[in-house]
């Protein structure tokens, strides 16, 4: 059975011109730069985004709650570039232009940020044409944000697929002497790295079993985590934030980081080796083993069922 | 324990490497990850993008970048325009700040006998550090003016702790030996002084004479070395010294007249002033300051504060058109530079008896005048500060380099602020520790309501 995606309902263009009026209140410089028609269509944009994933039409108060929530000054002010106009381009010229350019160098310092900000800033404009209309990335914003904030956030998502992109194309001279940290990025990483296991010198025997028991129990343990405590442990050791930016995403105070990090730690720990101990029968001295060899060398990487979850 | 410590270093370890992930499907666009950032999302809708994110290292990327941005660049300043008002109109919040309001100013009113402060006041501003001529001057309050008055009269002689401070603070300031000791009544940066109060107009006057002394009389030797020029080269050569030293004395004009009609308003003042100080009790007759050196009682640094403070005149008026001897001047200099280096603030900002004190290796000071002590702090920014505002003991901004900003608050450590934009900021003015409006080096002025979470452009 396939359920087709809901038509959100249209926006009335009553609220509409409420809407454009209290944005205009607010960037009086944006009179006359909007047209009314526009500012509609990016409306409904918003609302098609938004109620996209829901089986059923949202109610008429259901829109108007949510285009209320939005940044109706900055959607006006989008819509106006998106549409050329030049007094709007000035505006945000002189107000976000800037910002842009820092939050570039702020994030891309090793990969071009002047390019990576020069782009964003051609796409922003409109450089491409698309059935004989110039498309920008102004039509995107649909008003759920600030527009600075989601300025960053394209910079963010800019700098992190060139990061990819550079990191699919590594020499084959380095790619033989990795480890596991490019195995969430390549389809062949699980089979690359079961054979350089096979081919490792076995000092134990049991080294393979050990290990091989270990990465399931810890996939599970991982697993069975709630989303936020996954999120905070990733963050921390995968991203490398630090705990105040970890509470900042979170919306927690840093000392609460701290201590949700430290009680999900421990409790993790203790599953992994009430596991080893229960379920795979594992003594003391096996389990402080498992440890060890796992430092040495972790040859496994959990993204299977670290994309699952629970 | 110890196996336990052991135990989750190893797990750290064991995170470290495996909790690396591939992008999961259906990543979160840019507008709903800026949405969840600012956290605008209903509870359910980040329940979700939460659920999503925790699998998709994509995303966590994506949200890293994003506050790193934040961490390097700042909050982004919401630039408002001047005609978004209605965020005020919000009565849940309205009717209450409205009666707090009524309730504070009647109790003000009660309370407070002097004349409020207003935006425009411009005893608000603290001066950049800028080569310009105008230095903006502040009324003093009294209670300060009062106890300075009372430490001048208690004489030198046997220099009270009060005077030896005070001594320690004017030593520098050679321009204001026999000059009259107008109360703490202004701020203005002083280019002889070390850590020095204040300086009042007339001596800023003299000083912007002397400052254009010297440009007279490099002018002089030119227009000398012009008269022994061929003739065609003699005209341009006249009409090059000619501009620059009219441009000179323009503005050396323009800052004298700005002085003195700001010392014109703090006349009133001097004069109350006067009043009560002469209406209190006289101390018993003691050595002057002159005699006190003549006698070796007291080493020179002080005898010269002695004669400063022994000196008084009770008219400014009368020293409005009177130059600093430059002899005088020139030999206080000598003096100044033959003491051992005083470290000197780039700029100063005073709130009521705190004088803030910005020196270059951005090292800041809080001088406590009344109890004659200051506590040094490190600015918590390695831009270069250029400005600061003191609307009151407890709040001050500074703003400088890259548009940095920064405020303290009730004896609590600097915080950089939000900033509207990243350009120098030149100049701050504060009401309090949420208003406040800075300018640009190119002129743009914005204004904070809100402790600098969102700036408006004027």
């Amino acid at each position: 059975m396939t359920i087709a995606t809901a038509r959100p309902a249209q926006v009335s263009a009553t609220l509409a011109e409420r809407l454009l009026a209290r944005a205009l209140a607010a960037a009086p410089h944006l009179q006359g730069q909007v047209l009314s028609g526009s500012f509609c269509d990016a409306l409904e944009r918003s609302v098609a985004s938004r109620f996209k994933d829901q089986p059923r039409p949202p109610s008429m108060a259901e829109v108007e709650r949510y285009l209320e929530t939005l940044q109706h000054a900055d959607l006006a002010l989008a819509c106006a570039c998106a549409g050329g106009s030049e007094a709007a381009w000035e505006h945000f010229i002189r107000n976000f232009r800037s910002d842009l350019y820092a939050a570039a160098r702020a994030v891309a310092k090793d990969f071009n940020p002047h390019e990576l900000a020069d782009s964003i800033y051609a796409e922003l404009f409109g450089l491409e044409e698309r059935e004989g209309k110039r498309r920008s990335l102004f039509q995107y914003f649909h008003g759920r944000s600030k527009l600075s904030t989601w300025l960053r956030a394209i910079v963010a998502q800019r700098f992190v697929d060139q990061v990819r992109a550079a990191r699919r194309t590594v020499s084959l001279d380095s790619e033989n002497g990795e480890g596991g940290s490019n195995a969430g990025d390549s389809p062949s990483g699980d089979a690359r790295h079961e054979s350089r296991l096979a081919s490792a010198p076995a000092a134990d025997p049991d080294r393979t079993r050990l290990l091989g028991v270990l990465q399931a129990v810890v996939s599970g343990a991982i697993t069975s985590l709630d989303p936020r405590n996954r999120l905070r442990l990733s963050y921390y050791y995968v991203q490398d934030l630090t705990l105040a930016q970890i509470g900042r995403l979170l919306g927690e105070h840093e000392a609460t980081v701290s201590r949700k990090l430290d009680r999900t730690r421990s409790s993790l720990r203790q599953r992994i080796e009430e596991a080893l101990r229960q379920e795979q029968h594992m003594s003391d001295a096996q389990v402080r083993l498992c440890f060890d060899y796992a430092r040495e060398e972790w040859p496994f990487d959990l993204t299977s069922s670290l994309r699952n979850g629970p | 324990m110890t196996r336990q410590r052991q135990s989750d270093d190893r797990l750290a370890g064991l995170l470290r490497h495996g909790l690396k992930q591939a992008a999961a499907p259906g990543c979160v666009s840019p507008d709903l990850l800026g949405a969840y950032f600012e956290r605008n999302l209903t509870s359910a809708e980040s329940a979700k993008v939460e659920v999503h994110i925790a699998s998709c290292v994509h995303c966590q990327q994506q949200l890293a970048a994003m506050v790193r941005i934040e961490t390097a660049v700042g909050v982004p300043a919401r630039v408002e325009t001047a005609g978004q008002h209605f965020w005020f109109l919000n009565w849940r919040w309205l009717t209450p700040a409205a009666l707090a309001a009524v309730g504070a100013f009647a109790i003000w009113i009660t309370v407070q006998p002097q004349a409020p402060v207003g935006l425009g006041d411009k005893s608000q501003i603290a001066t950049a550090r800028e080569p310009a001529a105008a230095a903006q001057e502040a009324p003093a309050p009294a209670p300060a003016t009062r106890a300075f008055e009372q430490n001048k009269n208690a004489a030198a002689g046997p220099a009270s702790k009060d005077t030896d401070a005070l001594a320690l603070r004017r030593q520098d300031v050679p321009a204001l030996a026999n000059k009259p000791t107008a109360p703490q009544s202004l701020i203005g940066r002083s280019q002889g002084a070390a850590g020095v109060v204040s300086t009042p107009a007339p001596v800023l006057m003299a000083e912007a004479g002397e400052q254009a002394a010297p440009a007279r009389l490099a002018d002089e030797k030119k227009k000398e070395n012009v008269a022994a020029l061929p003739e065609a080269d003699a005209g341009k050569r006249r009409a090059d010294l000619a501009v620059p030293a009219e441009k000179r004395m323009e503005s050396t004009k323009l800052a004298a007249a700005q002085k003195v009609e700001t010392a014109g308003s703090e006349k009133a003042q001097e004069r109350e002033l006067q009043k009560s100080v002469q209406a209190m009790p006289q101390a018993p007759a003691q050595v002057s300051g002159q005699q006190a050196y003549a006698q070796g009682k007291i080493p020179p640094a002080r005898s010269e504060m002695a004669i400063v403070t022994n000196e008084a005149k009770p008219d400014a008026a009368r020293d409005r058109t009177q130059e600093a001897p430059p002899k005088q001047t020139e030999e206080g200099f000598a003096v100044t530079r033959s003491r051992a280096a005083v470290p000197r603030p780039e700029f100063t900002a005073l709130g009521g008896r705190i004088q803030w004190l910005f020196y270059k290796d951005r090292r800041i000071e809080r001088y406590d005048e009344r109890l004659k002590s200051g506590e040094i702090v490190s600015s918590p920014v390695t831009q270069e500060l250029l400005a600061a505002s003191a609307p009151s003991e407890k709040v001050c901004w500074a703003v400088g380099r890259g548009g940095v900003i920064i405020r303290s608050v009730s004896g609590e450590p600097w915080k950089q602020i939000g900033s509207p934009v990243e350009e120098d900021l030149v100049s701050i003015e504060a009401r309090d520790a949420q208003n406040a409006t800075v300018r640009t080096r190119s002129g743009k002025t914005y204004a904070t309501s809100d402790g600098g979470r969102t700036w408006r452009s004027q």
